[in-house]
């Protein structure tokens, strides 16, 4: 098992670094090559598809749908001819 | 380096985010023609705005057709002219300024939004398709009365719309038997010709004349009145023309007052 | 003798001066704290026992105190703390940090009185210009000086922080730099170029100014160097409270960091692409050409990124403590986290409120969408979830951390600090959405009373009358929440020194800085490359304005300088450099 980055600090500063944590509640020890953080995957996934919809809420309804909207002149006097 | 797979594809999709953000924002600009407040207006002494052609006199002006431009001065707390009002199904670019500190220029529930910078002229162009009536609001901090600092905004019917301007220059007392005369000056600030009745009650008589007023030409009417036919005593007269109305009051008296045949 | 391993037992004299920012910075919580909810009240029409024409020394005072003073004090002594424990050394000259400590509480002083001066009429000093003081406002010379010597205090001490470094530098020749370090160091880079706009907004025009030495100045020229510093300094605020979550969150979850390298990559991303970007706040500018408003709105899209890599990296370095915890699942492992710490959950919660702050940002980045949100009580919405919630949040929650550290005493009540930081987040909840939805309406922000003569804001959902309660309601709870908070802090100082302090560490790392690329280290490089994005994206519009206003102002004839081909080239210019840096930050990553 690794133990984070310890090997590649300085000693003085490993002392500070917090190898293990609140071992009392901990239960195993998960190193670098073994853990894949899926529920960060699904979480992140879900906010994605917050952010996008809500973009497109926001996009199209509640700023296209209030209307008027400054619009540039050059193309309304193309539009107009 | 080593990225987690997960995090790789995590990266992809914020990515796939902040394009998808920059082209929906581009399609608004290029697709549907939505134009940013720019710097196509030359700049503008914030003092002298009393001598310049547009803002010395904050107006509606009509350009074309159906195209009009707003003049708009804001300043603290006020913005003129103030109800602003155009007609609906027209194109209106507002040009506002400021003469002393930094405002906005902001219709309330609508797209319609720009900060207002002394020395700076925003010029914003917007369709106005349906009639409403809304509100103007100030929203950047402008001193001590910034809440105060409101105006309006009125679209009316097309029908309903004309920029037609009322003065009239009457006597105010008549010697019986001399003649009272009543001068209606109609202007008629829109492009096409107005057609219109200028009328006038006065007593139990109502005399009506029509006129027709090219654009952007003003017209007088003269009506004469004998007095002895109204007789001695004060007259109410109102003179009309379309929805607009002036009224005052005529005097015939058999001796003047004021002895001005010395 | 003590047996603990706190910060105040290895460095003593440093953990004077921490506690001394810290405190400064809780003094500037609790006045900010009351102007803000006689604002809420007053505002909302609950209670009102202030003419409304003061409301606006008010909001001076509630914008000034909590994101200058609050923050900034703050930041000093979690980057003072930062410094000393990743390195493993104390500051090299206490006298020069205490020097630039008094430089920064004397400026806010003078600031601070010329604020609060405006109640009164006895003397004529005034400063009611709010946080931006936008020229033609003019505050009193007192006020302008007063941030002044409170910036050029937070550069010494940046100058205090690389001393330390290069020291550190000459015995360990070959190491990385440690991460909290390289943090500081990054951020404080950015600051330096960032604060180089207010510095030059107010010495070389608004100071002079505001004596009488010159009539008149350009009041585009000088919003616009506003923000080039004032989208930049909320990345100030928020560094701190990044590094918070990178190298403190991880552990009170019971984890490690998830990357160093990619932890370095986000506060390189951040020094490089803060400043470049403030135009963002003047979409809705006159004088400003659409080419120029359109490259900032690029460069703020793509300054999402840190941010949502953050989001990744920190979530997951939340997931491997739960897991380590026993956590299991896709959703699970969120109920083995430690909610019954307020240290964790006042961050987690920091950062659920700063991902919504995200989305808000966003919009508030996206250029012509800006005529729906500017200006409006979104915006009052968007920052009290970034600075008022992902920065203050973090920060009174790692208070709680802190308090033992710098004090040598054990914090007085975990489950009073638990309560806070919840209380904080409902309170949040509701008054920062109903300032959204009442920004949406065309509720403009900054006024006493948004009640107008003319009309009514009309509210598809809801109400206006039901927006106002929320507010009020929320910041009812918030000032609670701040009661609450100083209590602890009363409470803690009073208690007895304890030997029983959880020792001065921070979190480990599952991917260390030795998978980070050795070029992420090279400073210069980054600093360089801040510099010339700076210069693509400033100078046009810098010359564009100047060109036409006048470097004073419209009287003031404008500088003999010919700008026909500016804007194309400026254009050309930049689109060039936008897809460089993507590459950059790809090539980065992918490393």
């Amino acid at each position: 098992m690794r133990i984070g980055a310890v090997d590649y600090i300085t000693a003085s500063l490993s002392e500070r670094m917090c190898a293990m944590t609140d071992e009392s509640e901990q239960r195993r020890e998960i190193g670098h090559d073994e853990y894949d953080p899926v529920g960060t995957l699904a979480l992140i996934t879900v906010y994605f598809l917050i952010i996008a919809l809500l973009w497109v809420f926001m996009y199209f309804v509640e700023f296209l749908g209030n209307e008027p909207t400054v619009v540039g002149t050059f193309l309304t006097v193309v539009g107009l001819a | 380096m080593n990225v987690h797979t997960y995090e790789k594809v995590w990266l992809i999709g914020a990515m796939v985010l902040i394009v998808g953000f920059i082209v929906t924002i581009t399609y608004g600009s290029v697709g549907l023609g939505i134009a940013m407040v720019d710097d196509s207006e030359e700049t503008i002494e914030p003092s002298e705005l009393d001598e310049d052609e547009r803002f010395a006199d904050p107006r509606v002006e009509q350009v074309g057709e159906n195209e009009y431009e707003a003049y708009v001065v804001a300043q603290t707390f006020i913005f003129q002219p103030d109800p602003i009002e155009v007609p609906a199904g027209s194109e209106v670019t507002f040009y506002v300024t400021s003469p002393d500190v930094i405002h906005s220029f902001s219709i309330v529930g609508t797209n319609v939004n720009t900060m207002v910078i002394p020395g700076e002229v925003a010029a914003m162009t917007v369709e106005f398709d349906e009639p409403g009536e809304y509100g103007v609001v100030c929203n950047e901090y402008c001193g001590s009365g910034h809440h105060t600092m409101e105006g309006e905004l009125h679209v009316v019917p097309d029908e309903e719309f004309d920029m037609t301007e009322l003065s009239v220059e009457a006597d105010d007392e008549v010697e019986t038997g001399d003649e009272a005369t009543i001068e209606v000056e109609v202007e008629n600030r829109m492009l096409e010709a107005l057609e219109t009745t200028v009328a006038l009650e006065i007593g139990d008589e109502t005399l009506e004349e029509d006129v027709t007023i090219d654009g952007g030409e003003a017209e007088t009417t003269t009506f004469t009145i004998d007095s002895a036919d109204l007789g001695e005593g004060d007259h109410d007269w109102t003179v009309t023309v379309d929805d607009y109305e002036d009224s005052g009051t005529l005097t015939v008296a058999d001796e003047l007052e004021e002895d001005d045949d010395e | 003798m003590t047996m603990s391993n706190a910060y105040i037992d290895d460095f003593p004299a440093e953990a004077k001066l921490v506690r001394t920012a810290f405190y400064s910075s809780f003094l500037a919580l609790a006045l900010g704290g009351v102007f803000g909810i006689i604002q809420t009240l007053h505002r909302t029409g609950y209670y009102r026992f202030i003419d409304s024409a003061d409301y606006y020394t008010v909001l001076t005072a509630h914008g000034v105190f909590l994101v200058i003073s609050f923050t900034i004090f703050f930041l000093v002594g979690v980057f003072t703390w930062a410094i000393t424990t990743s390195l493993d050394r104390g500051v090299e000259d206490l006298r020069f940090s205490w020097g630039w400590y008094g430089l920064m509480a004397t400026g806010i002083t003078l600031s601070g009185v010329a604020i609060l001066a405006g109640f009164t009429d006895a003397t004529d000093i005034s400063a009611s210009v709010l946080f931006t003081f936008y020229a033609p406002l003019q505050a009193h010379p007192m006020f302008y000086l007063g941030l002044v010597l409170f910036v050029v205090g937070t550069w010494l001490a940046g100058a205090d922080w690389f001393r330390s470094w290069w020291a550190w530098k000459q015995e360990n020749p070959d190491s990385r730099i440690p991460l909290p370090t390289f943090m500081v160091l990054t951020t404080m880079l950015m600051w330096y170029i960032a604060t180089l706009g207010v510095a030059a907004a107010i010495l070389l025009f608004l100071l002079p100014w505001s004596l009488g030495l010159v009539d008149s100045v350009n009041p585009l020229l000088t919003r616009t160097l506003f923000w080039f510093f004032g989208h930049p300094v909320v990345y100030f605020w928020l560094m701190p409270a990044y590094m918070m979550w990178y190298v403190l969150l991880p552990k009170v979850s019971g984890g490690k960091l998830f990357s160093d390298p990619l932890a370095r990559v986000v506060f390189v991303l951040f020094l490089i692409l803060s400043v470049p970007t403030g135009i963002h706040h003047q979409y809705l500018d006159p004088g400003i050409a659409e080419g120029f408003k359109f490259i900032a709105m690029t460069n703020t899209m793509f300054l999402l990124l840190p941010s949502l890599l953050t989001a990744f990296t920190v979530v997951a370095s939340m997931e491997h403590g739960a897991r380590q915890r026993g956590g299991e699942g896709y959703f699970g492992w969120l109920t083995a986290l430690p909610w019954r710490d307020p240290v964790f959950t006042g961050m987690a919660l920091a950062g659920l409120m700063f991902a919504a702050a995200g989305f808000s940002g966003m919009i508030n980045a996206g250029m012509n969408i800006n005529y729906l949100v500017h200006n409006t009580f979104w915006v009052v919405g968007h920052f009290h979830l970034t600075v008022g919630t992902a920065v203050a949040l973090t920060f009174m929650a790692v208070t709680y951390w802190f308090l033992p550290q710098i004090t040598g005493r054990a914090l007085w009540s975990r489950s009073v600090a638990l309560g806070q930081v919840v209380l904080w987040f409902v309170g949040m909840t509701f008054m920062s959405n109903a300032m959204h939805r009442g920004g949406l309406l065309g509720v403009p922000r900054r006024t006493a009373e948004p009640q107008y003569d003319g009309f009514e804001f009309e509210a598809a959902v809801g109400s206006m009358g039901e927006l106002q309660a929320q507010i009020a309601l929320g910041g009812i709870l918030l000032t609670l929440s701040l009661v609450l908070f100083f209590a602890n802090v009363f409470g803690t100082a009073l208690n007895g020194r304890s030997d029983e302090l959880p020792a001065n560490e921070y979190a480990g790392t599952l991917s260390g800085p030795e998978d980070a690329p050795l070029v992420l280290d090279n400073l210069k490089l980054w600093t360089a490359i801040a510099v010339v994005l700076v210069i693509f994206a400033y100078t046009f519009p810098l010359l564009s304005i100047v060109d036409r206003g006048g470097l004073f102002g419209p009287d003031i004839n404008p500088l003999p300088v010919s700008l026909e081909t500016v804007h194309l080239l400026a254009f050309v210019l930049e689109s060039h450099v936008t897809g460089t840096l993507e590459s950059i930050a790809w090539l980065g990553v992918n490393r």
